[in-house]
């Protein structure tokens, strides 16, 4: 219960500083979503609304798979898949009933988590390695469905959404807007969970699942719970995603490679970490763009996610917000040198070992994680 | 009835080739305790290894699948060397994303190579088919076949006879008490990974003439392997072999009775099946750590 006991410290003794340090927490985050809210109106182009847009939709990915695999530590690579089903259900309600699919989407959200209920029910009962095996099966299931049943999917053939009705130069401000308050409800959601009974359960869960059992922790309500918590938003976001494409077939939105780079972008800023995705968000997707402009290919852009997430899995592993955080306290301690106090001995003793940051390191240092 | 038959000795013949191809998977599993995601892009290296010395010197691709064993065994010591060491003992999601990684760096390495484009290894034999009593089989497959039980063979004699496959069931077995009696659990472990490496590479090689294969063609082929371990019970050999030939013929039974498109779900559905009725499969014990000892 180590997880319990570091995470609870910083709270324990919160003094004024660290009350006056959230504050200023809260203002800067506050000021940041109003900036990114502004920017839109402010005039930048469509090139950087569609980078902050795609960034957005990372956001969502990664916090939804850092609820799974980072808090529960059950690790999914088949995400994408529900990006896809909240773009279909989008993309054939707004068809049918003549809606817009803003309209629509949250529906898309609901369907998504339902299909992680019937999922969660079919292998979260277990422990092990069913859930990352049945995750990949269920993208390529979904694909072959979207594929061969024309009738409900239109096939290969895909959808055409209702073209959206904004004027020039408002034509993305509506998705930018949307995504971005899908991206802070994702973000609150995952923050939220972090603080609650129910998210210590879940890293109680990650940490020793039999052990979680015993302390009376119902390890199967809180995997499916947070399972379903964790492709809500997704599921949204698939939907304003379909609609910003105005098109969508089996092959884009069953989309591996999104499942990829959901892995990778919270991988690189840290798993367990509530702002994590959001970092590598904001780190990978202008990586992305400037990578598609050099390399061009699909096939040598695998080559470069490939090779970024191994090095990340070898060489940094916690991803770098609990990596830097580690760094930072081992030199704060340090500055503050021999006056003695537990705090610094406690730090110093943490980060020489994370600081050699094997992997294996990181297994043993992974209840640290989350007090970054 | 003909039909019928037909169909079943079809699907056995298909699941002796799939037999040899999860052995790879489950072996590791079943020794290190790791989903080997990369497996499937093993099995496509080789495809391409086969199809690239099948054109320039039109060597038969089951003569080449012999020439791939050794080949693979080195790379997949060489991988397990280079990269799987690193993530032993840590938390098991580590190996999963490292094999996923691995898996997608062949893809794009291979995509860049020979481009996405489907390619396929076409002897003579290729179109040709086998008549044996009243029943016809393609003559490729016939070979496939035979080749894949002739190394799943050798490969239980490995197993049931050297020093070094007693090994690594003993670590299968029991890990501690492999140790105890002193197995170098490392060094087992190399040999697994690089072994189950060799089955991809021989399975690859007669893959290549069965089906047309693409960079992108791994994630079929591991969700397929998957879909056999689990149904068989994941780290048991003689399961996945169980496995491979009810899905095989599954498979063929889909295609003629339903259709063609719908018989790759087979293998999905098989899997959500499974683990919802029997997560340990027909013949393992494995699947859920909370059941071992």
């Amino acid at each position: 219960m180590k997880a319990h006991s570091t995470a609870a410290a910083p709270a324990g003794n919160a003094g004024p500083r660290a009350v006056r340090g959230a504050r200023w927490a809260a203002a800067a985050v506050v000021l940041g979503l109003a900036l990114l809210a502004a920017l839109p109106a402010l005039g930048i182009n469509q090139y950087y609304q569609n980078m902050l847009l795609l960034t957005f939709l990372f956001c969502v990915l990664g916090c939804g798979w850092n609820i799974m695999a980072g808090y529960a530590g059950y690790v999914s690579l088949g995400q994408s898949a529900f990006l896809g089903i909240g773009a279909y259900t989008a993309a054939i309600l707004a068809v049918r009933w003549h809606l817009s699919p803003f309209l629509v989407a949250p529906l898309g959200g609901l369907v998504a988590a339902v299909f992680a209920l019937a999922v969660g029910l079919v292998v979260l009962r277990t422990r092990g390695h069913s859930f990352v095996i049945i995750t990949i099966a269920l993208l390529f299931i979904l694909q072959i469905v979207a594929l061969n049943w024309p009738q409900l999917t239109n096939g290969s053939t895909g959808i055409t959404l209702p073209l959206p009705p904004f004027k020039k130069p408002w034509q993305t401000a509506p998705f930018y807007w949307y995504m971005l308050a899908l991206a802070a409800l994702s973000v609150w959601l995952s923050a939220w969970i972090r603080r609650t009974k129910f998210g210590m359960g879940l890293i109680a869960i990650r940490e020793d699942e039999d052990k979680a059992g015993i302390i009376g922790i119902n390890t199967t309500l809180y995997k499916i719970t947070a399972f379903m918590a964790s492709v809500f938003f997704t599921g949204i976001a698939g939907g304003v995603y379909a609609y910003y494409l105005t098109f969508i077939d089996p092959i884009g939105m069953f989309n591996i490679l999104l499942s990829v780079q959901t892995v990778l972008v919270t991988m690189l800023g840290g798993r367990g970490t509530v702002w994590g995705p959001v970092l590598g968000a904001f780190v990978l997707e202008p990586l992305n763009e400037t990578s598609y402009a050099y390399f061009g290919s699909n096939q040598s852009h695998l080559v470069v996610f490939g090779l970024a997430m191994m090095l990340i899995v070898l060489f940094l592993p916690r991803g770098i917000i609990p990596t830097v955080g580690d760094w930072w306290a081992a030199r704060t301690a340090a500055a503050r040198g021999a006056d003695g106090s537990a705090q610094a001995a406690a730090a110093a003793g943490t980060a020489p070992g994370a600081g050699a940051a094997g992997p294996r390191a990181a297994a043993a240092a992974v209840g640290e994680e989350d007090s970054a | 009835m003909h039909l019928f038959l037909q169909t079943v000795m079809l699907g056995v013949l298909i699941g002796g080739v799939y037999a040899l191809l999860a052995s790879g998977l489950t072996l590791i599993f079943g020794v290190m305790g790791i989903i080997n995601v990369a497996q499937g892009a093993l099995l496509i290296l080789s495809c391409y290894f086969a199809w690239l010395v099948w054109q320039t010197t039109g060597l038969d691709p089951m003569w080449i699948s012999i020439l791939a064993a050794p080949l693979m065994f080195a790379v997949g010591w060489v991988l397990y060397r280079l990269l799987i060491v690193r993530v032993r003992g840590a938390h098991a999601t580590m190996s999963v994303l490292l094999t996923f990684a691995l898996a997608i760096t062949l893809e794009g390495i291979l995509g860049v190579i020979w481009t996405g484009n489907f390619r396929s290894v076409t002897p003579s034999y290729f179109s040709q088919s086998l008549r044996i009593g009243d029943f016809f089989f393609p003559t490729a497959q016939v070979y496939g076949s035979i080749t894949a039980v002739a190394v799943l063979l050798v490969l239980y004699l490995i197993l049931s006879r050297t020093r070094e496959g007693r090994a690594i069931r003993a670590t299968a077995q029991n890990r501690l008490a492999a140790q105890l009696v002193g197995v170098d659990a490392d060094r087992v472990a190399a040999f697994t990974f690089a072994l189950g490496a060799a089955t991809a590479g021989v399975g690859g090689a007669i893959l290549s003439v069965l089906y047309p294969f693409a960079p992108g063609s791994h994630y079929l082929w591991i969700s397929r392997l998957l879909g056999i371990i689990v149904l068989g019970g994941m780290g048991s050999l003689p399961g996945a072999a169980l496995g491979a030939v009810i899905l095989g013929v599954a498979e063929t039974l889909t295609s003629t009775y339903i259709s063609l498109k719908w018989a790759t779900v087979v293998f999905y559905v098989v899997i959500f099946v499974v683990l919802l009725v029997r997560p340990q499969g027909l013949m393992g014990t494995r699947l859920r750590e909370d059941v071992q000892a």
